[in-house]
């Protein structure tokens, strides 16, 4: 015993060698910045001179945000944004899922072409939807012109709601592919003799769906909701190129207010503290999302 | 309750023919066995007759009415599946209920039925648990109990055995034979070990190769196989299968390699060329016959199989109770005649001339 201790003793510190490195680089990457962020956010940082100069500030950052009625805005706009769109993906990602798991939709090209918009580079989707919206050439006025649908160019983003939806058309447009992708390997992995006895015990198309395929990517759904919330929550890229947070900032969400205090106002600590409320938030989706992919225990005691 | 018939069921996927112009009846109450090797067409004729799969051509009738235009459900089959299906995501209670909740039947007689089909399977202490926290006797006997419940007219098991261990199977197999003796519903039950199909059925269908060989009660394909293939694909230990001609000289004899075998003088002496198979039952070992060498001693408990080496093959006897035989030891070998099974050398079929 005494030699197989040891030896478990010797594998496991060679072990903590090996991780090592990784756990350097997750420390310098990761973990750094996040607490580099939190002290900011405590702190007043100025400009003077030559260099910056940091004071202590307590909370006071913290206290600004529930004071200043932009955080709110964006705050109450972020979740807005977050749920119309997680909504959105899922829904048109389940039908797209659907569709592609049908005989009829299992050809390779529908997967193909379903991934374009998911590879595109952000900014260059964000490029491509600034000139389909682009209110005298764009291609969506002349579209719907020549079908009748609208008399006037529409400035798209130019009016307040307007702009932040056509923002979010934009984003659920990237987002679908990779969610529809995730649903269809649930679907795929609901074994077809599920279906079969559900059929013998007399079960029609919409009660297969219900019993069987909706249950069968449960956890699917959790996972997408989650990713698709974290996503959502983020958006910089499209804001930034689209509408840069005009008109009359109705299209600034939390993640860009962030940015715009700490880059454009110079307002480092204000800004240190609305990161950290999105980090707080994006935390605890990913709490759920690892619990979600974390693999049942078996319960020991039935009812 | 009801009576099942295949007529002229054909199944073709691609160019491929999985199931070959089959027909059978099957009587109200009947428990018949789909017999034969993997890949033989089981699983396709179960499922055609469940009407999970579309036949290529032919007729289904149930109670003799035409249903191959009705669904799974329409045709009032129920099915246990080989890895039980169940539904992972329900309990042991929803499962067995499931087929009453989506007829929306009231909650108090859904409660009371799935309650006596799991006392009757003894399930009642699960009912709560999911499908991955039960063993797989009992998961087996969650999936029996959902196609209970539905008191269907027909019952179709396609291998419902295969992932249970040796000492479980024969139980769930008396299980299943004892429902049949008490709901007495007609019952198609897929296998493809003969031990069980013989254990359970009023009669057998041994399939070859997508086709019928022989439809007949345990005794026929044991007794009266039709074919050399039934009588290989029967029968523990395999029955031994000899080439041999028809010597007149002192009697008739079928001659196999030196060894005589005499023949009753009412024998008809068939045209064509004859093979002989043996079954074990009908060889003695002992003081008269040939020199034999002992090959293989194999004891079962009951009985042990000793295989010696005979006439340019091997045959095996079947000794009772314990033998001290060995491996290298000699041995005579008598054949009773009356044991001797003729097939056609050409066609393969057994042929009636005793
Ligand atoms: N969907 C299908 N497409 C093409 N060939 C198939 C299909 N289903 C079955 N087959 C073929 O038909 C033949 C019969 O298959 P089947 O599943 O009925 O065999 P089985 O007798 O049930 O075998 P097992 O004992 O292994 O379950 C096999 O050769 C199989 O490869
Ligand atoms: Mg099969």
């Amino acid at each position: 015993m005494q030699t197989t201790n040891e030896y478990n003793r010797k594998r496991y510190r060679l072990g903590l060698w090996f991780v090592a490195p990784a756990v350097f680089v997750l420390l310098i990457v990761l973990a750094y910045p996040i607490f580099a962020s939190l002290v900011l956010s405590f702190l007043r940082v100025r400009f003077a001179g030559q260099g910056l100069s940091f004071e202590f500030n307590g909370l006071n950052n913290y206290a600004d945000l529930l004071r200043k009625d932009l955080f709110r805005e964006a705050l109450f706009r972020s979740v807005y944004y977050t749920v119309i769109e997680v909504v959105s993906v899922i829904v048109l990602a389940l039908l797209v899922a659907l569709m592609l798991n049908h005989p009829l939709g299992r050809s390779a090209f529908y997967r193909v072409v379903l991934l374009v918009p998911w590879a595109l580079a952000p900014v260059a989707n964000a490029v491509l939807w600034k000139w389909i919206y682009n209110a005298n050439y764009g291609i969506l006025n002349q579209a719907l012109r020549g079908l009748g649908a609208i008399e006037e160019n529409i400035i798209w983003l130019g009016k307040p709601w307007l702009a932040l939806n056509m923002i979010l058309v934009a984003d659920i447009w990237k987002a679908v592919p990779f969610i529809a992708l995730l649903i269809l390997a649930g679907l795929q992995n609901i074994p077809s003799y599920l279906y079969k006895a559900a059929r013998l015990d007399g079960a029609n198309a919409w009660q297969q769906f219900v019993h069987i395929t909706l249950p069968g990517i449960k956890t699917t759904f959790v996972i997408s909701i989650v990713l698709q919330s974290i996503w959502a929550l983020k958006v910089f890229d499209l804001i930034y190129v689209l509408t840069k947070g005009s008109p009359a900032d109705s299209t600034v969400l939390l993640n860009y207010l962030s940015w715009r205090e700490t880059f454009s106002n110079l307002d480092i600590g204000y800004g240190a503290a609305i990161a950290n409320v999105l980090f707080a938030l994006m935390l605890m989706l990913a709490l759920v999302y690892i619990r979600a992919l974390r693999p049942r225990q078996p319960q020991a005691q039935g009812g | 309750m009801a009576t099942l018939e295949l007529i002229n069921i054909n199944k073709k996927f691609g160019d491929f023919t999985a199931v070959n112009d089959i027909n059978l009846r099957v009587e109200e109450g009947e428990f018949v066995t789909l017999l034969g090797p993997s890949g033989c067409g089981k699983s396709t004729l179960l499922n055609m007759t469940a009407g999970l799969e579309d036949v290529t051509s032919g007729e289904i009738h149930i109670n003799g009415e035409k249903v191959n235009h009705l669904g799974p459900f329409e045709r009032d089959v129920a099915m246990v599946f080989q890895n039980y299906a169940l539904y992972p995501h329900m309990t042991v209670e929803e499962n067995i209920g499931f087929s009453l909740r989506l007829r929306k039947r009231p909650k108090n007689e859904i409660q009371d039925k799935v309650r006596k089909v799991a006392e009757m399977l003894e399930l009642d202490k699960f009912m709560h648990r999911l499908p991955r926290e039960l063993s797989g006797g009992q998961q087996q006997r969650v999936a029996i109990g959902r196609a209970v419940i539905r008191e269907p007219s027909i019952f179709l098991f396609d291998e419902p055995f295969s992932n249970l261990d040796a000492a479980l199977r024969l139980k769930t197999r008396g299980e299943i034979k004892e429902l049949h003796q008490r709901l007495g519903v007609t019952s198609i039950f897929v296998t493809h070990d003969q031990e069980e199909a013989l254990s359970l059925s009023d009669r057998i269908a041994v399939l070859r190769l997508g086709q019928l060989e022989q439809f007949g009660t345990p005794e026929d394909v044991y007794s009266r196989p039709a074919s050399k293939y039934v009588a290989r694909f029967i029968g523990t230990p395999q029955m031994d299968i000899f080439a041999g001609s028809f010597v007149n000289a002192d009697g008739l004899h079928f001659q196999i390699g030196e060894a005589g075998i005499p023949l009753p003088v009412s024998f008809k002496i068939p045209d064509t060329a004859v093979d002989v198979g043996i079954r074990a039952e009908f060889v003695t070992l002992g003081s008269k016959g040939f020199d034999s060498a002992i090959r293989l001693v194999q004891p079962v408990g009951p009985f042990t199989y000793v295989t010696v080496d005979w006439q340019g093959g091997c045959v095996t006897a079947r000794v009772n109770g314990v033998s001290h035989m060995k491996p290298k030891e000699t041995i005579k070998v008598e054949i009773d005649p009356e044991g001797l099974l003729f097939f056609d050398r050409i066609t393969e079929k057994r042929m009636d001339l005793q």
